[in-house]
């Protein structure tokens, strides 16, 4: 839980700076200076010349002062506890130092310097969020103490750890904080964040003010700064580059813009919006002097309103926004829920949350603007799985997030560490319910999904329905929460119960949007609970509910007839401009209803492949004929369907022995005999995988199919350095495939974890995998301590830099030479 | 090498290459069916809009190397003896016998990295849980891009090695023979690949994003014939 809030600005003119009133000239670079002044290589950590060279770092201040600076930023950049660790000084000790060196230098106000750590964040690095978090936490307690009058946060990349530095500025000090990414020529950091998506989320959080620094000179940056202006909640701070920097010959980093052409090319920036301004790598007194004077002579326009009220959803890379008075609509995935889903809740009870990343990998492959998450299954730790699993999505794809619990505490740890500006679903009209998660709105600047029921249930009028809505508009204003980060969700309830209800809630869609101005959700599916063919009045319902003003429909994006609503609507309401992805989406297709439902089945396990999705040769065949055929030519899609209409014909243990095992013996001669190669045997087992779970649901059957062999486990693993691990997953889907039992251990995995899962498990066959000539050492490791604690397992070992010779040279008992070889040895071993 | 180069993340130009793609999947005579080619021309296509191929080049570090027995006199020789080649300027040695094999005849060694970017990673994470083909596909296909990445880079490091009298070898990255693959974080800092391209290694040196390569590029004098030249051979030969 985060700590309250507390800002105070004691300084006047610094007061004004950030409600935009006046402009605010920051320094220039301070690398450039050392360097200029033979200091560079004095220490490895630059800021420690705070500690051993103060007269000569407050020399160097001194002339931005004199330059006209209204800021002096302090020389901390890397001041944290890593970088500083292997010298014995603490954080606390160089800002000290750092800030009396600026106070000497007579800087009017002081700004602690904080940049990035260097570490790569989780899911994709070492470091989590908290870790980064104590260390800005750690940094911006010593700015404080040392008397800064605000921080500055300056030059990441990565947008969950400015959120890390920001939050940890914010919770643990009183000061206003400043904060910058860094862009490359394309207009995105090396993350992938744009400049709006930075603004919309650092702003929303509560910098003081948000920016750009470093990477590109002054030119490069105006457009990009300009780009941020609608966003920013907050004044627009910019610190360019004395252009792209070169190496001269004498080793130096050099750059080539001067002063002159640094403050010509600053005019655009301020032109664009920037009130607070200063230099980067490269710049020097002269260049401030220069920008002092053009500041000095323009007239400012005082406080011009660029922020433009949008509904916005971000992730770290891309952004969902819907703009008052645009007809835009965005598609809600909700699969990402357990709710009658056996498989993926037991996947998440288990901690396996590779189902639930698939199935948002395949929603966006589907079409999906943002992706609802919903952990809730009884008995689990809801806060941790939804930030784990929010965070494993955002490491996969690039849309936005809807959180989705009662729990307020999940959706806070969830969106404590989500990079971007989540949906919040969500808040009602109860006052427990306002209460409890308006704050976390607030505080992570995320948008709000609001229910309109309160203590007294759902109104079953259009106007209950919107006084409520009214309502939470109102409290989320109060708490800070301003009305265009608020969504309203009017309740879809069922027309088998509630008939007379579906035309209100049509009309309180419009309510809320004509007289509220927020945006609108709707759970479309919950209208046709308990009816036949669901999806039929569901997109009925869709249409309607869009022409009644829907902008995100909550839906199974995987349906086609939902997509076929949503295409057909997006030509009416000018979203797709001159009709250019409907024409490329049905130019020359057919009527493909009767594939239609079984595709959007199996594509929990895949993405519906339009390539595969025109069988009209299958059609005159038999289903046995078909599904047979589907398998050997590797057509996911069309095996299912084959596979749903043989099972009015066929038990299911008959259709898998009679169709699916001959099929699969088929591809696999067809592999050894070099007529197939590899990635047609894989389609051809995802696509009998396909069948299975076709015939799995009917017979309820274990999930893996009907085949599943009974009996030990075969256990797989990438060995211990080792993260390649396609070799590794492509047996295990083969070996599956055949029948038998898999463990699969994932990659990077150590020798004794290998040598405890066979032992639990008592496995037969250990399957061991290597891409690196550097990791076949621990593989040998990892087979030397089964041999000691598990004897009785067999070893199979394979990866590219493999030999049979070098295979029995580290003691294997057999060398699978490809994916395919490893199913032979598992049908001699077992 | 010349007088000044430009220092900074370098855009390159270059494309999944299919055919090499291809042969990454354990193609070799087969006829491809049209829904695994469309499969992966539709993969590579999404390779291509998310990969953001960048390159960083290190100065030209002058190399020294170690003075063998036979050559060398006293305490130098001492010194030196059972030591790797040194970075000079970069205060980096290259240990093991290969690297030295493949530099020998050069006087200089260019240091290099290549990313496809952090997108790209993203974009190989997704084509993972849509399923093993998908995730088959598509990292060869990045693997590929990867591979005309290094290349491009490479061209550059010799266009700009011509104008200054310099023939290039091969590229020769950590994990090669016995050059260890502990180098990558001081390639990653020496090339500012790290700050520059967000790079990282890992603490078992994979880098993130995968889909990057550093390499020690050697640089002799165009003078220089034969074997002297370099045994990684130039680029041009």
């Amino acid at each position: 839980m985060a700590a309250p809030r507390t800002l105070k600005v004691e300084n006047d003119y610094l007061a004004k700076v950030l409600a935009g009133q006046v402009p605010m000239l920051l320094d220039g670079g301070m690398g450039t200076l050392i360097q200029e002044a033979g200091l560079a290589g004095v220490h490895e950590v630059p800021d420690l010349l705070n500690l051993t060279h103060a007269d000569e770092v407050c020399a160097l201040q001194r002339r931005y002062v004199e330059a006209g600076s209204d800021c002096v930023t302090t020389n901390t950049f890397n001041s944290n506890r890593l970088k500083l660790a292997s010298w014995g000084v603490s954080v606390e000790e160089v800002y000290r130092a750092a800030a009396a060196i600026a106070r000497r230098a007579g800087a009017p106000l002081i700004a602690g310097d904080i940049g990035p750590t260097g570490a790569l964040l989780q899911p994709l690095g070492l470091m989590s969020f908290q870790e980064a978090y104590d260390i800005f936490a750690e940094q911006a307690r010593a700015a404080e103490a040392a008397g800064c009058h605000l921080i500055i946060v300056e030059t990441f990349s990565d947008l969950l750890e400015a959120k890390a530095a920001l939050l940890a500025c914010l919770e643990c000090t009183a000061l206003p904080v400043l904060c910058t990414m860094t862009f490359g020529e394309d207009g995105r950091t090396f993350m992938g964040t744009t400049p709006a998506v930075a603004a919309t989320t650092l702003s929303a959080i509560g910098a003081a003010a948000v920016g750009i620094n470093c990477s590109l000179g002054p030119r490069e940056t105006a457009p990009l700064a300009a780009s941020m202006a609608p966003f920013a909640r907050c004044p627009l701070m910019v610190q360019p580059n004395a252009g792209l920097p070169r190496i001269a010959s004498d080793g130096a980093t050099v750059f080539d813009v001067g002063p002159e052409e640094f403050c010509q090319a600053m005019e655009a920036v301020l032109d664009g919006g920037a009130a607070i301004v200063g230099g980067c790598c490269g710049t020097t007194p002269a260049h401030i002097a220069q920008l002092r004077r053009l500041l000095d002579s323009r007239p400012w326009p005082g406080t011009v309103e660029r922020y433009r009220p949008t509904f916005i959803v971000s992730g770290a890379q891309s952004m969902v926004q819907l703009s008052p008075g645009e007809n835009s609509i965005a598609v809600i995935g909700e699969r990402i829920n357990p709710t009658g889903k056996r498989r993926l809740k037991e996947a998440l009870l288990a901690g396996d949350f590779d189902m639930a990343v698939a199935e948002g990998a395949a929603q966006v492959e589907a079409g999906a603007d943002i992706l609802d998450v919903n952990v809730g299954v009884p008995g689990i730790d809801e806060a941790t799985v939804l930030r784990t699993v929010a965070q494993r999505l955002q490491a996969t794809v690039a849309v936005p997030l809807q959180l989705d619990s009662s729990n307020p505490a999940a959706l806070e740890a969830a969106c404590r560490t989500y990079a971007g500006r989540p949906l919040l679903n969500s808040v009602n009209g109860k006052a427990e319910s306002l209460a409890a998660v308006l704050p976390v709105a607030a505080r992570y600047g995320a948008t709000v999904l609001g229910l309109t029921l309160d203590e007294e249930g759902i109104p079953s009028t259009a106007e209950g329905r919107f006084s409520i809505a009214q309502r939470i508009v109102e409290a989320a204003q109060e708490a800070g929460i301003p009305r265009e980060d608020v969504a309203i969700d009017c309740l879809v309830m069922a027309a088998a119960t509630n008939q007379q209800e579906i035309l209100e809630i049509l009309r309180a869609v419009d309510l809320c949007k004509r007289r509220l101005g927020v945006r609108t959700v709707l759970g479309v599916s919950n209208v046709s609970f308990g009816l036949p063919r669901r999806a039929v009045l569901n997109a009925s319902f869709l249409t309607a509910a869009l022409t009644a003003g829907l902008d995100m429909p909550i839906l199974n994006p995987l349906e086609p007839r939902y997509v076929d609503a949503l295409n057909g609507f997006r030509v009416l309401n000018g979203q797709d401009e001159k009709c250019l992805h409907y024409v490329a989406t049905y130019s020359g297709t057919q009527e493909a209803a009767q594939f239609a439902p079984a595709a959007s089945q199996v594509a929990g396990n895949e993405g519906i492949s339009t390539a595969e999705a025109s069988p009209a040769a299958d059609a005159p065949r038999g289903p046995a004929a078909r599904l047979l055929d589907a398998v050997v030519t590797g057509r996911s899609s069309a095996a299912a369907v084959a596979a749903k209409d043989l099972r009015g014909e066929m038990s299911p243990v008959a259709i898998a022995e009679e169709v699916l095992a001959p099929a699969l013996d088929e591809v696999g001669r067809r592999y050894d005999s070099g007529a197939y190669f590899l990635p047609q045997l894989m389609a051809a087992a995802e696509a009998a995988k396909a069948a299975f779970d076709v015939l799995g649901e009917a017979a309820a059957d274990s999930p893996s199919g009907v085949s599943a062999m009974a009996g030990p486990p075969i256990v797989l693993a990438t060995v211990e350095g080792d993260i390649h691990d396609i070799g590794k997953n492509i047996t295990k889907m083969l070996l599956e495939n055949y029948g038998f039992p898999v463990v699969d251990l994932g990659r990077d995995v150590a020798p004794r974890t290998v040598a405890d899962a066979a032992a639990a498990h008592g496995a037969k066959l250990v399957g061991l995998s290597a891409l690196m000539t550097t990791t076949i050492g621990a593989m040998e490791r990892t087979i030397a301590l089964l041999r000691q604690q598990v004897p009785s397992a067999r070893v199979m070992v394979g990866g590219a830099v493999l030999t049979a010779d070098y295979a029995e040279k580290i003691g294997a008992d057999f060398y699978a030479e490809d994916a395919a070889a490893s199913v032979a040895i598992a049908k001699r071993v077992l | 090498m010349e007088a000044s180069f430009p220092f900074g993340p370098v855009p390159l130009d270059c494309a999944v290459d299919i055919p090499r793609a291809l042969r990454y999947l354990g193609r070799r005579r087969q006829e491809v069916p049209q829904h695994i080619g469309d499969q992966l021309a539709a993969v590579a296509d999404r390779c291509r809009e998310t990969a953001r191929p960048r390159a960083m080049v290190s100065a030209a570090f002058p190399l020294i190397w170690p003075v063998r027995e036979t050559e060398g006199a006293g305490v130098e020789s001492r010194a030196r003896e059972g030591r790797g080649l040194l970075l000079a300027g970069a205060g980096l040695e290259l240990p093991g016998n290969d690297i030295a094999r493949f530099l020998e005849g050069c006087t200089h060694a260019v240091l290099l990295a290549v990313t496809l970017g952090m997108e790209n990673e993203r974009e190989l994470m997704r084509a993972r849980a849509l399923g093993p083909v998908q995730d088959f596909i598509a990292d060869a296909c990045a693997s590929s891009m990867a591979e005309e990445a290094a290349r491009a880079a490479s061209a550059q490091v010799e266009q700009r090695a011509a104008a200054a009298g310099f023939r290039c070898t091969r590229r020769f990255s950590p994990g090669y023979g016995d050059l260890p693959l502990s180098l990558q974080p001081a390639m990653l800092r020496l090339t500012g690949a790290d700050r520059m391209l967000g790079v990282q290694a890992g603490p078992s040196f994979l880098m993130t994003p995968m889909k990057s390569v550093t390499a020690v590029v050697g640089l002799a004098p165009e003078n220089v014939e034969g074997r002297r030249a370099g045994y990684g051979r130039t680029a041009h030969a």
